[in-house]
């Protein structure tokens, strides 16, 4: 179905005048009109926005619709039932779900930004009386949805024309007369992008990826309060969201800030006074311990179609008592985790963090303080990937589990170290790199949560058969999982040393050694 | 997608004005509908006011025009038509030429499957290479009926000659039409069990001034009598024959 065509229009539409310039045969049929909402929906890290896609839910009097468009004009139109914030799985079945599902999940929807506007309706009706046209024209405000005051914002008057299938020259008939007659303006179908302008909306302003622009010259210290305000706006940004449980990539994205920071302030390491460090480590990490119960239970959640689909079919169904015992735990960590980001303490280290960011560095409070940062993060970088290729070498020869799991953190380390830093580096040469580490992450990664998973899920099983709550055959599958879980961790960690052996190649090191070594420093 | 033919051997049984109808009906009750008047008469296209076009069944025939180049947005939300051409009567020849000509039919609607819940097809009476196809692409045939010893003697033509092609299992559901209760013959036939190879509809059209006026408002029944016994009873016919596809009604 092609889209409607949209034209600003500088007065009040005159039906009378575009029937004078059609010529005689046509006539204009006015139908009732009405007021009209737009709900603009995006998840909060703009999904939908970022491939050119604008869905709002549309609602006029009782009735509630979706409409999907996409950069190329196509259009879905469904049914609209739900409120948001909206899943996957409340959106009903067909089309629109499907052209969402893999893009959107685990987020959810959200109202951006919204458009009210009245409505006056006609039809265009040929010689034959067979309608050919439907012409609606709006006249409304923006209005924001998010964060208060609600705010208002008139919007010029459009004219929008529907054509009907097989009728499109009377549309473009119609659209040239308008641009001619009545100083009509043919403006973008996604409406979305103006509304939000207006609104200072910026779609697309979220990314939990960093992007912090520096240059070599600037001091240490400067350099690292740039990377934490970064890493701060991140974490903050997804406080409500987490609060409020809306979805759980809200919760991993402040995970990820706090380990992000914690690392930032142990890998960039004197450039900031030495007892406020220990300070914000300890608090951060308490950060990080007590929002973790409710991420573990939400990547169980998540898990559970895989798990389900892992166990043989006469088992799969007892999973379900397990789903419960899941679901009431996370309502219950969720609840306290939701507290505990209202109350003083966390509220307390914000401010106190944000204070210490926003002050003055002062460059003779720590050795390296002032120290360029281009030279600084040579540094950091080159021994934390010395770090890595030696406890590499080891787990190679012996890949016990907790020295793989040693090395990851090695490798988180090396990873975040130059995401900070990237600015710093020409991309076509750091990126090769980044890409090869994040190749020996991956298994390293899916090796530890093989291992935490198996883990949790005994202790599940212990606590469910303690409470009384878990038939037998539930213990059955969870045993089942447990086992295939194990086994999937074999594998991976025989997969380990072909990937460190990539990282570990004459030519990686080479190139390391030429980006990172710093000129002073004994080689490797 | 789901696909019906409103067919009988028989003319002037009201096939076009029940397509007309169930089609407004299905779009009305949420399903994204296509008409497409197979009839080079275009008595269906004339009903929902588009001009029977030059479709170039040939291109569309060898695959070099879509079919959904040509469909027709009606006045009514989600119904569209697929209009009839004055070319249609030649299909019988240029379906003959194909390679499989039973089955071009069916080949020709593939594409617009996923545009659409349900097509309905209005044909031409008749028993041609034509209805051929139709009935190798139809979910169901909607057969109406006069009640009449002629109009119920085509039915059981009809079922003969899908049992001799080996279409026996087609699913064809007759249902009376036209059907005039002041008359006694009517009454006779409408008391008496049909052709027990078919599955009857229960719901019977009657005669009614309201179904000629189509002509008149270029409209389907509802759209201009809402609340006459016609419309009532295309809405009971819908009803039946939705349950039976398994759609919303
Ligand atoms: N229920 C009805 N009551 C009164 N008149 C009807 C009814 N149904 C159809 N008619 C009229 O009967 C005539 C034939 O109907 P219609 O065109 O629907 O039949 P058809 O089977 O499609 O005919 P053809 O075989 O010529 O295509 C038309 O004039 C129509 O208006
Ligand atoms: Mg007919």
């Amino acid at each position: 179905m092609p889209g409607p065509d949209i034209h600003e229009i500088p007065a009040p539409f005159e039906p009378a005048a575009l029937i004078d310039a059609l010529g005689p045969g046509w006539a204009l049929v006015e139908e009732p009109a009405g007021r009209r909402r737009y709900e603009f929906a995006d998840s909060f890290d703009w999904r939908l926005h970022a491939r050119g896609l604008r869905l709002a839910r549309v609602a006029e009097g009782a009735k509630r619709h979706w409409e999907l468009c996409s950069r190329d004009g196509a259009v879905i139109a469904a049914p609209a039932l739900a409120e948001f914030p909206i899943g996957v799985d409340d959106l009903p079945p067909g089309a629109l779900r499907d052209a969402l599902a893999d893009l959107l999940a685990p987020r959810v929807l959200l109202a951006r930004a919204g458009l009210e506007a009245r409505v006056r309706r006609w039809r265009l009706v040929d010689g034959d009386g067979k309608t050919v046209l439907r012409l609606a024209e709006e006249d409304g405000h923006a209005v924001a949805t998010e964060g208060t005051p609600r705010l208002r914002v008139p919007l010029p008057r459009r004219l929008i024309l529907e054509p009907l299938k097989g009728y499109d020259d009377s549309a473009d008939a119609v659209a040239a007369q308008l641009e001619r007659r009545f100083a009509a303006r043919a403006v973008p179908r996604c409406e979305c992008e103006a509304v939000c302008r207006v609104l200072g909306v910026a779609p697309g302003g979220y990314s939990s990826k960093i992007r912090v622009r520096l240059t070599p010259e600037l001091p240490g210290a400067e350099a690292a309060r740039r990377i934490h305000r970064q890493l701060l706006e991140t974490l903050e940004a997804n406080v409500a969201g987490t609060r409020a449980g809306l979805d759980p990539e809200f919760l991993h994205d402040l995970r990820v800030s706090v380990r992000r920071t914690r690392s930032a302030l142990t890998q960039i390491r004197d450039v900031f006074p030495e007892a406020r460090v220990r300070q914000f480590r300890e608090a951060f990490g308490w950060l990080g311990e007590v929002t973790g119960p409710t991420r573990d239970l939400d990547v169980f959640l998540l898990q559970l179609p895989e798990y389900h689909d892992e166990l043989p079919v006469d088992l799969q169904g007892d999973l379900e008592p397990f789903r419960g015992f899941l679901l009431d735990e996370h309502r219950r960590e969720q609840a306290q985790l939701a507290r505990r980001l209202a109350a003083p303490r966390f509220r307390g280290l914000m401010t106190e963090w944000r204070d210490f960011l926003d002050a003055e560095p002062d460059l003779e409070a720590a050795p390296d303080a002032a120290l360029p940062v281009g030279e600084l993060a040579g540094r950091r970088i080159w021994r934390a990937f010395r770090r890595v290729i030696r406890d590499g070498r080891a787990a190679v020869e012996a890949p016990a589990p907790e020295v793989l799991h040693e090395l990851r953190k090695d490798c988180k380390k090396l990873r975040y170290l130059q995401e900070f830093f990237a600015s710093l580096y020409p991309a076509e040469r750091l990126d090769p790199l980044i890409k090869a580490l994040k190749v020996l992450l991956d298994v390293l990664g899916e090796h530890q949560d093989l291992a935490v998973q198996a883990q949790h899920l005994e202790g599940f099983a212990e606590r469910m058969a303690a409470e009384g709550r878990a038939p037998a055959r539930t213990l059955l599958a969870l045993g089942a999982l447990v086992g295939s879980l194990r086994a999937r961790q074999a594998a991976s960690r025989a997969a380990f040393a072909a990937r460190f052996d990539a990282l570990d190649s004459e030519e990686n090191r080479g190139a390391y050694r030429a980006l990172f070594k710093p000129a002073a420093d004994p080689a490797a | 997608m789901k696909v019906v033919a409103l067919y009988s051997i028989k003319g002037g049984v009201g096939k076009t004005a029940t397509a007309v109808n169930l089609a407004y009906l299905s779009a009305a009750a949420g399903q994204r509908t296509l008409l497409w008047d197979l009839d080079p008469q275009g008595a269906a296209s004339f009903y929902l006011r588009v001009r029977t076009a030059v479709a170039k069944p040939k291109k569309l025939l060898r695959g070099k025009r879509p079919l959904d180049d040509a469909v027709k947005g009606s006045d009514f939300e989600r119904l569209d038509i697929l209009p009839a051409d004055p070319a249609y009567r030649r299909m019988d020849l240029l379906l003959d030429e194909a390679k499989k000509p039973k089955a071009q039919l069916g080949q020709l609607i593939a594409p617009v499957r996923e545009g659409y819940d349900l097509l309905i097809l209005d044909c031409p009476p008749s028993l041609t290479l034509v209805s051929e196809n139709v009935f190798r692409a139809v979910d169901a045939l909607l057969v109406p009926v006069i009640p009449t010893p002629l109009s119920l003697r085509t039915l059981t033509q009809l079922l003969d000659f899908l049992a001799a092609e080996g279409l026996g299992d087609v699913a064809v559901w007759p249902f009376y039409a036209l059907a005039d209760r002041r008359k006694r013959l009517h009454q006779g036939i409408l008391a008496a069990a049909p052709d027990p190879r078919a599955t009857m509809l229960a719901t019977v059209i009657p005669y009614r001034s309201e179904v000629e006026q189509m002509g008149v408002h270029r409209a389907p029944v509802a759209a201009y009598a809402p609340a006459s016994q016609a419309a009532e009873a295309y809405a009971a016919l819908w009803r039946e024959a939705a349950g039976r596809l398994g759609v919303a009604s």
